[in-house]
């Protein structure tokens, strides 16, 4: 799902309150105004805030991590920075990318720290006995298997780029600022990666 | 020839590349065919999918979030968040533009009083000068140091009476002189 599309996720360009933050009705405020409310002292603002995002966050780690454990135990660790950092957001971008910064930064900190787990290439994938053809589903699931693994393997960023421009289909601006780089940086690390990506699985 | 850039080749590969260098594209082989390649891998990319958690996950992980930030305070909002305003910016920004430009121009200052100081110990500092009025004080200004100078030129109100008290029998009589044939009586 694009940020655009996401509920609430209006931009918050400045802080002028036109309803008490009390007066607010949670439900259906946009993204600003649950910000405003948090900051102004409603605890319960901010569950929505990981209500309405949480499903975001968590895809983009577990694309990152590539497994369900540590993706969940990432997706807390974003939200509980940003529980800490919300004073700190100036509402220049959607909160949705503010969020994904966050959860970049804490993947990327991960990844230096310890080596993802790498699917390995012989895992055996799981079968559907639903499918139509369960030949051929054994093999898709090798082939995303391999894949996966592969893009598992590509520096950081480029993995970065990659990910939210593929799969959250974010703007090559959106992952500017989400990597605090350039639109340019950004193009040249997208293809890079897909470069990477070719090479690894050809020689697979 | 020159071959697309990385950049360029991430434009070509969604579709978006600047007309300028289709026509490269549409001639180079090579670039065509890894533009084509990386597309399809592109495609292959975006059709692996994701394990979806179970639907009770969701709940879980609020729950999770909640439990750890329980003991946290809400942070403070910043003291200018509820006053800060674009215009307010704008103000501050023409204010800020304001005082420098005034710090850095200072008062205006008299040419005059320059080519006055220079003229300092000349022969004659009213050579070629007309006006009877700037006569007098280039003859005053040339018997001031620089600093006694600047005071004149710039009057505060013990200065003026500090460059008065300064000046000898021959001088004030002329001053005098000046002063009354300004004000319409003469001697």
């Amino acid at each position: 799902m694009k940020l655009a599309d996401q509920p609430g996720a209006a931009v918050w360009r400045g802080a002028v309150t036109t309803e008490p933050a009390a007066a607010v009705d949670l439900t259906t405020a946009d993204d600003r105004a649950l910000v405003e409310a948090f900051l102004g002292g409603r605890r319960e603002a901010f569950d929505v805030i990981v209500l309405r995002h949480r499903r975001q966050v968590y895809q983009v780690c577990f694309r990152f991590v590539n497994n369900h454990e540590d993706a969940s135990d990432l997706t807390q660790d974003v939200f509980v920075r940003a529980f800490k950092g919300l004073r700190n957001f100036k509402g220049d971008s959607a909160l949705g990318t503010w969020l994904y910064r966050v959860g970049v930064n804490a993947c990327l900190n991960r990844a230096a720290l310890k080596k993802a787990a790498i699917e390995p290439l012989e895992a055996a994938p799981r079968i559907d006995d639903r499918a139509a053809n369960p030949l051929e589903e054994v093999l898709r699931g090798e082939r995303a298997s391999t894949v996966r693994a592969a893009i598992d393997r590509l520096p950081p960023k480029q993995r970065a780029t990659l990910l939210l421009r593929v799969y959250q289909e974010l703007s090559h601006q959106e992952i500017a600022e989400i990597l605090g780089s350039t639109v340019g940086a950004v193009k040249a690390n997208f293809f890079h990666a897909l470069g990477n990506l070719k090479r690894m699985l050809e020689s697979s | 020839m020159t071959h697309l850039s990385p950049q360029q080749f991430a434009d070509a590969i969604e579709g978006a590349l600047a007309s300028i260098h289709k026509q490269h594209l549409k001639e180079c082989e090579a670039c065509r065919t890894q533009v084509a390649s990386l597309r399809s891998l592109t495609t292959e990319v975006r059709a692996v999918r994701a394990a979806e958690p179970s639907p009770l996950f969701w709940d879980h992980l609020s729950e999770r979030v909640r439990a750890a930030t329980s003991a946290e305070p809400i942070p403070a909002e910043p003291w200018w968040r509820g006053v800060w305003n674009p215009a307010m910016t704008i103000g501050l920004a023409v204010a800020t533009m304001a005082l420098v430009f005034v710090v850095r121009t200072g008062p205006a200052r008299p040419a005059a009083i320059d080519e006055l100081a220079q003229a300092r110990g000349s022969a004659d500092v009213t050579a070629g000068v007309d006006d009877e009025s700037f006569a007098f004080v280039a003859r005053v200004a040339s018997t001031l140091d620089t600093e006694d100078l600047h005071q004149a030129a710039q009057p505060t109100p013990d200065g003026v009476d500090a460059a008065l008290n300064q000046l000898n029998d021959e001088q004030r009589a002329a001053l005098v002189r000046l002063l009354q044939t300004k004000m319409g009586r003469g001697e």
